[in-house]
């Protein structure tokens, strides 16, 4: 059985600055939804609000249908794994682990049982008996996640957990988490600023922006059609006005929004090369066409055959019209 | 998991518990430790009485178990840091109408002023006060209040391996005009009763004797000033200073310990006639006291030749009770009997109106 | 942020602040809290001296101590963090000396004949008047200074460090004064006002050091008290007084909120450049430092060994030690030395019972109400506790008690900066996990501040070590302590006693300190 979040007109300001405007967002159960947004957004607030550590200034939180904005974070059932392991310094892996199971009152028995089950299933076995001065940042991070899943929560709420890994490792517990989601049928919100985990992870997508939720949906749809001018923003899309699309084909009565995925170089001399970027599994390209500037993501060898100043055709295979601001 | 934290506190807390409860049990009486047997005297007095001889242990049995063997009276004594102490909680007693002491013992010829005027004790004549000398009653308190059981003299206590007895013979109070008062300590009036005698003694001279205006003296000497006797005291023994103000008897009291003559005495004199100032310690019932009769019998007993024989060698004073003989260590003391005493010039009533006026003129002398 | 575990635990720490502590304490000032009272005393021109004199020597005092401790705090990073750890714990000696045994000291060091102003006669200024109070009152501050200096420091990023280094060449002053300064100022403000609270409440220093022209008000609040009887007018000059330290402990409260929370497992960063001749001066700041901490003490311990006029003698220890009774001091040297040591633990145990709570749970108003206590004299707190408590409780009890009021505002501020050290992440993830209460106190915050408590006890067995004035009212001879007996054998004339029972106060809390020191390096 999963379970579900739901945000109602959620409102959070510190001091004169307003972090959170509201946002309404349901989070489905046994879903993983990724949060997206670049830093600053709001998207911790957004998790901490969950958690119960910070409680908003209008708006209710409701888990399950039922209201808990005025419950303290322990009988919540949503636990958070933030973005620094924060294990508890002077205790054990297994100690750290079974601090939440302490916490309920559950036996020691039981409560062995079932850290010896949550690392088998993070394959942390090894590390349990070292102090956190003696793991690597991975290892840390996953004793963090077994810290959070022991207590079977009924959300598991992740600020940036991988962000201050390196790339192999993120990659490896990306994987994990994803796979761990799956088995256990988890609801999961995960926050993240990197598109790769979002795209790789996400069910569900959800951008913030300036403190608003300014798109929301399944995966794809929102990555491949968002219809907000800062969604598109934050994902990095070409956004073209109604003229500049006009004048690559395309009429549309507002703004639209090109993936650079979608924009496919073809033979031709309308647009000028201006720029070529390498990237890790992909080139970019940016090129001119009559003062639109278009964004192309190409594998290795289109863009190995284009240089700065080539002259070059351009179709776009897809977009999506950008109706709310 | 592990609840060490948990047990440590607890047994902390066991700790706590066991050892203020041990405490409590352990048979100590408790403040307001008023008891309502006629059968006790409950006596208040300063730390150090009697506490200065070759043997405190067995002249304090003699004292006050001795008084509860002759009358099956028990004593029970509270010590004070000093009678000062000891009065302000008097004081605060009758004031409250909570009058636990029957018996304060220390209260001295300044003190007495104090006392009476907060009208903490109660006359009273023990059936034995013609062994104390008339005298000392009449300088002290005529109407009883309380009554002498010691007397001795304020003095200019001198190291001989510095000063030369010569030079301190016909001492007066100019004699420290120069390099005598340089190496002078002397106690703060505001906060050592030997120094407050020290300024009476020396405002009595100057103002019964000689005529002139004391404030003089303070202004000139300018004498090095410390909170305490102990504090004069110790930079006296530390030699680095070579004159103290402190007791008639404090030769006397280095003989008969360390066979030493090393230490003087000395006093200023007018016209060749050596001055003194008298301190006299008085013992009297308090106001309200729970049990009057017992406190009677043990002032009565407290001025008994039997106890006050011990005065001399155990506190350091001359005894109040005529019929006792001084010991051989006291050649060297300064017999009160032997000097013109100041006290009979400057009087009790005189000191009430104008203490507060010679403090202050006194702190200007000394700051400016 | 701080995790507020327990919304009733402030309220209940207030009552308990309230009812425990403040009671006790207007109490003692209520007479002198009139308008006819207050102006007696105030229209008294020795009143207005001693008033201005105060401020002068406090404020002079408070400066200097600040200063040398400062400087001591920074000498203190370029040195092992051990040796750190030794010289920080053992300067609290000097904090915790009874007065009569740095006044005996500083005299017969530096005062007329003293051994050190007959070799060099310009030190003759610290052995009396204005440089002697001055002098003595530094003594006492430093360790405070330099303590709270030094724990700021620890918070400096060392990044910091290395990035001024750089840019200005390795130069040595725009380290101090890009850094150091700007680190160590809330932590200098906050030394001073302390410095300044003790500084202008002392007693027994300023009169025997400095002479009657250098009278502080607590001087006439034990005039008023002790020789006219006049409580109206003590308290009254007790609640001048109080005002003032008000002020200074608003100063302190402002400065302290805005220390750095020290990181845990982090050395002090040693924010001078690591050459010789600044490890050399270094070394030689902190051989003056302990050297003009230590001298007077010495002396106090040659002296236990001296029968006066009379050689060495061994007496005084032997009456120390001795498990006869005593009439001298109403009870047995031996059962002193347990009541001393005894004292001394129990309000550790409950200093720092009651402080966790209270740092805990009590917020800054609670913290500000607790330094207001510092303000208060022992001898009008010690009145408040007898009028209100003197019936009920035993006295040992009282004296605890006592203890423990003087005690709370050192061992609150060192635990609450204990507490920031657990830091929010840690505290988050313990929120989370569904910690609160007592279990979040016991399991995270204690295990994690655990230094802090270090350092809180040692400053609480310090404190009920040196605390005279409060158990000097309440105790009967048979819980007498070190600090007491002291004066009780000076005065029978028991000057080797008197000195041995001090040498063996100083020892006892050397021992405790050292080893407290070993557990505060380990966990710094």
């Amino acid at each position: 059985m999963g379970h579900e979040v739901e945000l109602a007109n959620v409102t959070k300001r510190f001091g004169g600055f307003t972090a959170l405007r509201n946002i309404s967002l349901r989070v489905p159960a046994s879903s993983l939804t990724v949060v997206l947004g670049p830093s600053g957004a709001g998207k911790t607030t957004l998790l901490r609000i969950i958690a119960g550590l910070e409680r908003p200034d209008e708006g209710r939180v409701l888990i399950d249908g039922v209201d808990v904005t005025d419950k303290p974070p322990w009988v919540r059932g949503a636990v958070m794994v933030f973005q620094r392991p924060a294990l508890f310094p002077h205790m054990t892996a297994a100690e750290n682990i079974a601090f939440g199971l302490e916490a309920m009152g559950v036996g020691r028995d039981e409560a062995v049982a079932r850290v010896r089950e949550v690392a088998d299933l993070l394959r942390i076995r090894h590390l349990l008996s070292k102090l956190p001065d003696e793991l690597s940042g991975g290892e840390a991070q996953r004793v963090a996640l077994a810290r959070a899943l022991v207590l079977e929560p009924r959300i598991l709420l992740l600020d940036e957990p991988l962000s201050n890994l390196d790339l192999s490792l993120r990659e490896e517990l990306r994987a994990e988490i994803r796979r761990i989601q799956r088995e256990l049928k988890m609801t999961m919100l995960y926050v993240t600023h990197d598109q790769d985990e979002a795209l790789e992870l996400a069910d569900y997508l959800a951008i913030i922006y300036g403190g608003e939720l300014v798109e929301w949906g399944d995966t794809v749809s929102v990555y491949e059609s968002p219809s907000s001018v800062r969604a598109a923003r934050v994902l990095g899309h070409n956004i073209l006005s109604p003229d500049s699309a006009r004048k690559i084909g395309i009429s549309a009565d507002a703004a639209i929004a090109v993936p650079p995925h979608r924009v496919v170089l073809v033979d031709g001399d309308k647009c000028l090369v201006t720029r070529v970027a390498r990237r890790r599994n992909y080139g970019i390209v940016e090129v001119m066409c009559s003062d639109t500037q278009l964004r192309a993501a190409v594998g290795y060898d289109v863009m190995d055959s284009v240089e700065v100043g080539d002259r070059v055709g351009v179709e776009v295979r897809g977009y999506s019209v950008l109706k709310r601001p | 998991m592990r609840r060490e934290y948990v047990i440590v506190l607890t047994v902390i807390a066991v700790i706590v518990i066991g050892v203020v409860g041990y405490l409590v049990l352990s048979g100590y009486p408790p403040l307001a430790g008023g008891s309502a047997s006629e059968n006790v005297v409950v006596v208040y007095t300063y730390e150090s009485l009697l506490a200065w001889g070759p043997d405190p242990d067995s002249v304090y049995k003699k004292v006050f178990d001795g008084f509860t063997n002759a009358t099956g009276i028990k004593v029970e004594i509270r010590k004070f840091s000093d009678a000062g102490e000891m009065l302000s909680e008097v004081i605060r007693q009758v004031k409250e109408g909570k009058v636990e002491a029957d018996v304060v013992i220390g209260i001295d010829n300044i003190q007495i002023i104090k006392a009476k005027e907060e009208g903490v004790l109660e006359p009273f004549t023990p059936s034995n006060i013609g062994e104390i000398y008339e005298w000392l009653i009449q300088d002290y308190d005529p109407e009883h209040y309380a009554i002498p059981y010691d007397y001795g003299v304020i003095a200019f206590v001198y190291d001989t391996s510095y000063i030369s007895p010569d030079q301190m013979s016909n001492l007066t109070f100019e004699s420290f005009y120069g390099d005598l008062g340089k190496t002078l300590v002397v106690e703060d009036p505001r906060t050592s009763s030997t120094g407050l005698a020290f300024l009476l003694y020396q405002i009595g001279v100057y103002e019964k004797y000689l005529g002139k205006d004391w404030t003089q003296w303070w202004r000139d000497v300018k004498p090095k000033v410390v909170k305490s006797w102990g504090d004069a005291y110790d930079l006296f023994l530390n030699e680095q200073y070579h004159i103290v103000v402190s007791y008639g008897t404090d030769p006397a009291y280095s003989y008969f310990f360390y066979n030493s003559t090393r230490y003087g005495a000395a006093l200023a004199t007018y016209n060749g006639k050596p001055l003194a100032w008298l301190q006299i310690e008085g013992i009297g019932i308090v106001k309200g006291a729970p049990h009057r009769k017992a406190a009677e019998k043990f002032v009565e007993w407290f001025l008994s030749k039997n106890v006050q024989e011990e005065i001399p060698l155990n506190n350091w004073m001359y005894p109040a009770n005529k019929n006792v003989e001084l010991p051989e260590a006291y050649k060297y003391a300064i017999n009160p009997l032997d000097v013109e005493l100041v006290n009979n010039r400057l009087t009790q009533e005189e000191i009430a109106a104008n203490l507060d006026n010679w403090i202050n003129e006194w702190l200007s002398a000394v700051s400016g | 942020m701080r995790v507020r575990v327990l919304d009733a635990g402030s309220a209940i720490a207030f009552l308990l602040l309230i009812t425990l502590i403040y009671a006790p304490a207007i109490s003692g000032l209520a007479p002198g809290l009139s308008v006819a009272e207050l102006g007696k005393v105030l229209s008294q021109d020795f009143i207005r001296r001693a008033f201005i004199f105060s401020l002068t020597q406090a404020s002079i005092s408070a400066a200097l101590a600040t200063a040398i401790g400062g400087i001591a705090a920074i000498a203190l990073t370029t040195i092992s963090s051990k040796a750190a750890s030794i010289i920080r714990a053992l300067a609290l000696l000097s904090f915790m000396a009874p007065p009569m045994i740095v006044v005996s000291g500083f005299t017969a060091l530096y005062g007329r004949g003293g051994i050190l102003s007959l070799a060099i006669p310009p030190l003759r200024a610290l052995g009396e008047g204005f440089g002697g109070v001055v002098a003595a009152h530094v003594f006492y501050n430093i360790p405070l200074a330099m303590n709270l200096v030094y724990s700021t420091l620890v918070a400096v990023p060392s990044e910091l460090v290395d990035a001024v280094r750089i840019y200005s060449g390795g130069r040595l002053w725009p380290v101090i004064k890009r850094v150091v300064i700007p680190y160590a100022s809330p932590a200098l403000i906050a030394s001073y006002a302390l410095t300044f609270i003790y500084c202008f409440a002392s007693f027994a220093v300023p009169l025997t050091l400095g002479g009657p022209a250098y009278s502080t008000l607590e001087v006439y609040i034990y005039y008023f008290y002790r020789m006219l009887f006049d409580y109206g007018a003590a308290a009254a000059t007790a609640t001048v007084q109080l005002a003032v330290l008000a002020a200074a402990t608003v100063l302190f409260t402002l400065a302290y909120t805005r220390l750095p929370p020290p990181p845990i497992g982090r050395r002090a960063v040693a924010v001078l450049p690591g050459r010789r001749y600044v490890k050399a001066a270094s070394v030689a700041v902190l051989i003056a430092v302990a050297a003009y901490l230590t001298l007077p003490l010495m002396s106090v311990i040659i002296k236990s060994f001296l029968e006066p006029g009379n050689g060495f003698t061994l007496r005084g220890y032997e009456r120390v030690f001795s498990p006869l009774f005593d009439q001298a001091i109403g009870t047995s040297g031996l059962r002193v030395i347990g009541n001393t040591l005894y004292f001394a633990m129990m309000t550790a145990l409950v200093a720092l019972t009651i402080g966790s709570f209270l740092a805990f749970t009590g917020g800054a108003v609670a913290d500000a109400l607790l330094t207001t206590l510092l303000a208060i004299s022992p001898l009008t707190l010690a009145m408040g506790l007898l009028n209100i408590y003197g019936g009920l409780l035993p006295a040992p009890v009282l004296i605890i008690f006592a203890h423990t009021i003087a005690a709370l505002p050192l061992v609150i501020k060192s635990l609450r900066l204990g507490f920031l050290r657990v830091g929010r992440e840690i505290a988050d993830a313990a929120r989370v996990l569904g910690a609160r209460g007592l279990l979040y106190f016991l399991r995270i915050v204690a295990p994690l501040s655990r230094s802090s408590y270090f350092v809180a006890a040692a400053l609480a067995i310090v404190v009920s070590l040196g605390e005279f004035g409060a158990t000097y009212l309440i105790a009967r001879p048979e819980f007498y302590t070190l600090g007491i007996v002291i004066y009780s054998f000076r005065g029978v004339r028991d000057w080797p006693a008197s000195y041995a029972a001090s040498t063996v106060l100083l020892a006892m809390s050397a021992s405790l300190l050292l080893l407290l020191s070993r557990r505060l390096e380990r966990w710094m």
